[in-house]
Formats: structure tokens, sequence, C-alpha cells
């Protein structure tokens, strides 16, 4: 019984096709490379390989400023304690990283302490409730609810 | 150091039950599998049932310790074994004739799909988690899991709700507490080998399952090409859960597929397949595709080869492994009153979803056309697929082609309809959605792109046979 069914079209023959494979190789060389001179990857990678420990790449992920700040909460503010933020941006991506590297301490609407990363809580006078806890410089600190 | 070699002794754990389940559902299957394909098999089965196990324990109310975990799973593991090495059958490499030497291109192609892969875990492996979901959506769960030494009882109603998308299914996130615990320590720099190493394995399954219906160059070319997109490795390792779900759909597929293939239903790869479904069902809600996919693809077989009994038969094998897998997240869902907030009761009322659906074309196609024409992103797959795959409408639905060209057009139509659909409340915003679909829809597309190689795949299959 003669077979039906339609041959499939390929447009080009298999040498054109080949030379088709041969453009997706070069545009795949071409992007990989370019991303890592242009983007910043290959500094990036050296950079990250210039830190071994697991702190010190977390560190770079996070930025320097804001992984220090961090690590001091994860000492001072006690695993049970709320916080809130002044001067990281809720649902940024340092939000979540904060949080993330924080827990089991929960962001709260009503924390126990304020972390402040360059806001402006400190510099108010009467500092809204809060008082002073620990700090690392005029932009990094701490704050408790006074009681 | 240490750290290392726990996690590579918890993924090898994973492996080996992984081996002994496989051997189980394989010991009378008369299509044998290679001990590549076999491993890699065993790897995501192993880590899926863990994921699976795990949300068993939440259910239970039993807390994660080496003598309530790794020993029950070991023991069944040795049950399995037992069984296996009792029925005397071993898959050992697919018999038949010496294979042909690798020529000069099916050397590149190997070459390719390893760079790959060992980028992959380099760009993985370089730093720790830090992706906006990875960290946010994914690990933080993990990392709650891991420090309460499993599921809390009140997780569902207290804690996850301080974080995105509580509802989301937990493969990925409790594959990554597995890792947390087996290491003793959150070390998220080296939990995440988990996903260049689900990459690999879908690279060497999708090679396994193409090379089953077409051949060897056709099926390298495809698996290169597939490691080679940027979008695709990139996923692999950002800790994001879309590498696990691509892999599990369509390797569901693959197996599916191979199961009909040769005329009379092979059970055991249904079987396969069903569980697979049901591991992309429990990464991503959307993975309710394969089920759906299956039904029809089941009916098509039942029409086209006059056996309604066949289909029935399909589709009991399939659902009855989706659901027997699926079952402790179906229960997960049901006792703690999970629901997801994308497709809500608005989504059904069709005064409302009609006209805003209509308004939604154009956004979601110029949104799909910016990634069509990416070269970066997706190198030339999408201008090449969509101009073959239209230009070759007659053949669509021909022998070789039936199948495939039904999974993909039910995953796009998939797709189409959550973007058209989903809830307005948190897409009533025309910006947020916007935002929504540029961040969203080149994540499915990484299911979509391997079906493509599928496709394209058997369109070539005669012209690169050697």
């Amino acid at each position: 019984m003669t077979n039906h069914a339609p041959a499939p079209v390929l447009i080009f023959n298999r040498k054109q096709w080949q030379y088709v494979l041969a453009a997706w190789v070069v545009m795949w060389i071409f992007f990989f490379c370019k991303d890592l001179l242009t983007k910043g990857y290959l500094n990036d990678y050296k950079e990250l390989l210039a830190r071994p420990t697991l702190e010190g790449k977390r560190s770079w992920v996070t930025g320097d400023r804001l992984y220090e700040l961090i690590q001091l909460c994860r000492t001072v503010i006690p695993e049970n304690a709320t916080f809130g933020y002044d001067g990281i941006k809720d649902q940024s991506l340092s939000d979540w990283r904060t949080r993330y590297y924080l827990y089991p301490r929960l962001r709260s609407d009503d924390p126990d302490y304020l972390i402040v990363f360059g806001g402006t809580a400190g510099a108010r006078p009467d500092r809204g409730g809060w008082r002073p806890y620990k700090s690392l410089d005029r932009e990094r600190f701490i704050l408790k609810k006074a009681p | 150091m240490k750290d290392l070699i726990l996690i590579l002794a918890s993924q090898g754990f994973a492996l080996g039950i992984g081996w002994a389940f496989v051997s189980l559902i394989l010991a009378r299957n008369d299509n044998r599998i290679g001990r590549l394909e076999m491993a890699a098999l065993s790897y995501v089965i192993g880590m899926g049932c863990i994921g699976l196990s795990m949300m068993s324990f939440y259910l239970l109310r039993i807390p994660f310790s080496m003598m309530t975990f790794y020993c029950p799973l070991a023991g069944i593991a040795l049950v399995c074994i037992f069984f296996y090495g009792a029925s005397g059958r071993i898959a050992p490499a697919v018999g038949g004739t010496a294979p042909k030497p690798l020529s000069t291109i099916d050397v590149f192609f190997i070459a390719g799909i390893v760079f790959g892969i060992a980028y992959s875990f380099f760009s993985a492996l370089i730093k720790p988690m830090e992706s906006y979901d990875g960290v946010g959506a994914f690990a933080i769960k993990a990392k709650i899991f891991f420090l309460a030494r499993g599921i809390p009882a009140d997780y569902f109603s207290t804690i996850a709700n301080n974080f995105p998308h509580p509802a989301y299914p937990y493969m990925v996130p409790l594959q990554e507490a597995f890792g947390f615990m087996s290491m003793g320590s959150f070390n998220d720099l080296l939990v995440k080998i988990v996903f260049p190493l689900h990459l690999a394995a879908f690279l060497v399954l999708f090679y396994c399952g193409i090379k089953a219906f077409t051949n060897r160059r056709s099926a390298l070319m495809a698996t290169f090409l597939l490691s080679s997109m940027y979008e695709f490795n990139r996923f692999a390792a950002l800790g994001y859960t879309d590498t696990h779900f691509a892999l599990y759909l369509v390797i569901g597929f693959l197996f599916w597929y191979r199961a009909i293939a040769q005329g009379k239903i092979n059970a055991p790869l249904v079987v396969i397949s069903g569980i697979l479904g049901a591991f992309s069902y429990f990464t991503k809600d959307i993975g309710i595709i394969a089920p759906a996919a299956v039904f029809i693809l089941a009916l098509v077989y039942a029409f086209q080869t006059r056996s309604f009994k066949g289909g029935v038969w399909l589709l009991f094998l399939y659902g009855a492994a989706f659901v027997l897998a699926a079952s402790p997240w179906l229960l997960t869902k049901a006792s703690a009153g999970l629901t997801q907030p994308f497709i809500t009761h608005k989504t059904f009322d069709v005064g409302v979803m009609a006209p805003l659906a209509v308004r939604r074309v154009v956004p979601v196609l110029y949104e799909f056309q910016t990634h069509v024409f990416n070269p970066k992103e997706w190198n030339l797959l999408w201008p090449v697929f969509f101009i073959l795959f239209i230009i070759n409408w007659r053949v669509l639905f021909t022998a070789g082609f039936r199948y495939i060209s039904i999974f993909i057009l039910v995953t796009l139509a998939a797709y189409g309809l959550f973007y058209l659909t989903v809830d307005t409340v948190i897409y009533g915003d025309y910006g947020a959605y916007a935002e929504s679909l540029k961040a969203g829809m080149n994540r499915h597309l990484i299911s979509v792109a391997p079906l493509a190689l599928i496709w394209l795949a058997v369109l070539f299959k005669d012209m690169t046979h050697e």
C-alpha cells in the first residue's frame, strides 16, 4: 500500500544546513566570549576565585558593605527577634538576601530592631522611638526599640 | 572539603536509591536502557523521590534524621534490589551491532556538550545562592527546613507567609534542604551542585531519548544545540526551578513516546513517564501540562491504533503513576489549604477575563518576538523552528511527528492560556503585567526549547543519517 504521507520540507539542502549550523556555532562562541569580556564576567570570576571562603563569596554577591552589616546583625540580634530596615528597599534583591541570611530572625512591620543601611532614621533627633544599639559607621548601624 | 565529600555522597545516595527504584520498574522491561542513561535516570528519580519523601515526612509529622530518613530509604532500596536481583534481569547497554566510530563532527558535538556541562558546574559553584527567586523563593525555604530539621508542623500557617510563594511546589527547596542536611551545614555554595547535576542528567537523557527514535548524529546534534543555548545553560546555575521542570516535562514525554513507539505499549516506560510528570507538578504548578498533554496524546493513540483498550491502558498506567508519585504534594495542598494565586475564580469569569485576554494578546506576542529574535538567548532556534514548523504543517500530524507536534502545541497553548488569563488582582496594573511577562516568558521557553529540538531532530534524521 502506498504511503501517502507528505515528505517534510527542509528548505535548504544538507550543505546549506551545515552553514546554518556553522553560524550557530559562531554565534555561540561570539556571545560567550562577549559576555566574558564586555559584561565583566571574567573580572567577576577572577574576584570570586580570589575569595576562596564561603563568607568571602557571600560578601561579594551581597556587597561587602551590606554583608558586613548583616554579619554584625547575626552576632548581636537574637534569633527570636524581629527586624526592620531603613535604607533597604522593600522587595529588592538586597531585601531578600538580608532576610535570607538573617533567618530565623524575621522581618516585621513592628520590629524589635531597625537595621539602618544608609537610611535617615539615625539622623532624626528623637530617633522615632529607637535608641542606638550597635554601629559599624555613620551609615551602617542598628537601632533597638526604646522600652 | 568535608562539605564537598558529604554533598557528593548525598548525591551518590540519591543515585543509589533511584537505581534501585528504576531497576524494580524496569525489571521485566523488554527495552533495555544503557548504563549511562540508567545512571542519569536513577539520579533524577532518586532526587525526586527524596523530595517527595521529605514532603511525606511533613504529612506524617516525622522529623528528618539519619535514622528516620536515610535508613528507611536505604531499606526500601535494598528491598527493590532484592526483587530486581531475584528477577535475574539486568539492564545492560543496548545490544545489536557495534556503534560506528565517531566522526569529527560527532566529536565536536560531544566536546560542545561536555563544555556546556563543565561551564554550568563552574558558573553554579563559583558563587553561592544569589539570584532573586533563587534566594527569596527557594533557598530560604531550604534553610528553614534545614534549621528545623524538617518542615515544621505550623510552617504553612505561620512562617511560610513571611516569604514569597508559600503555595509554590517544594521539589527544589526540599532537594536543597536534603543537601544542607547531608552536609550538616548551611553551605549555599556547594548545595548548588544539584543544579548542574540535573543539567548533566537532562542532557544525557535527552540524547538517549532522541537516539531511540532517530540516530546518533541527530541526537548528538540536538543535545549539543540544547547545551549551547545561553538561556538554557544560564538557568542551570541560578538556583531556579526551570531546569528541573524542563527535565521532568521533556524527559517524561520522551519516555512516553518510547513507550508507544514500538507498537506494543511498554508499561514500565509509561510508569516512568508518569513519575516524571508528577515530579514536574511538584516543581511548578504549570506541571499540570504533563498529564493534560498525555491525556490528549492517549486519545490520539487510541484513535490512530484503533485501540480504545490501548488508550485506556495508557491513561491508567500514566495516571496511576502520576497520582501515586504526586500524592504527598496533593495531600499537603489539601491539608494545608494551599492555593496558588495565579488562577482564581476570576479566571473563569468570562465577562471579566475575555476582554482582558483580548487586550493581552498584543503584549504577549510582542514579548514573545523579543525572545524569538534574540540570538544571544536562544541562538537561531526559534526562527528556524517556527519557519520549519509552519512550512511543514502537512506533516505535523503524520507518523514520526504526530506526538511531538501535539505535545509542543499543548505546551504552547498552556503557556499562552496562562499569560492571557492570569488573575487580574495581581496583574491588574499593565506595568506589573508587562514586567512579569518579561521575567517569566524566557523561563517558560526553557521547557519549550528542548521540545522544539526533538521535533527538529526528527525532521533532520534522514539528513543526519550516517
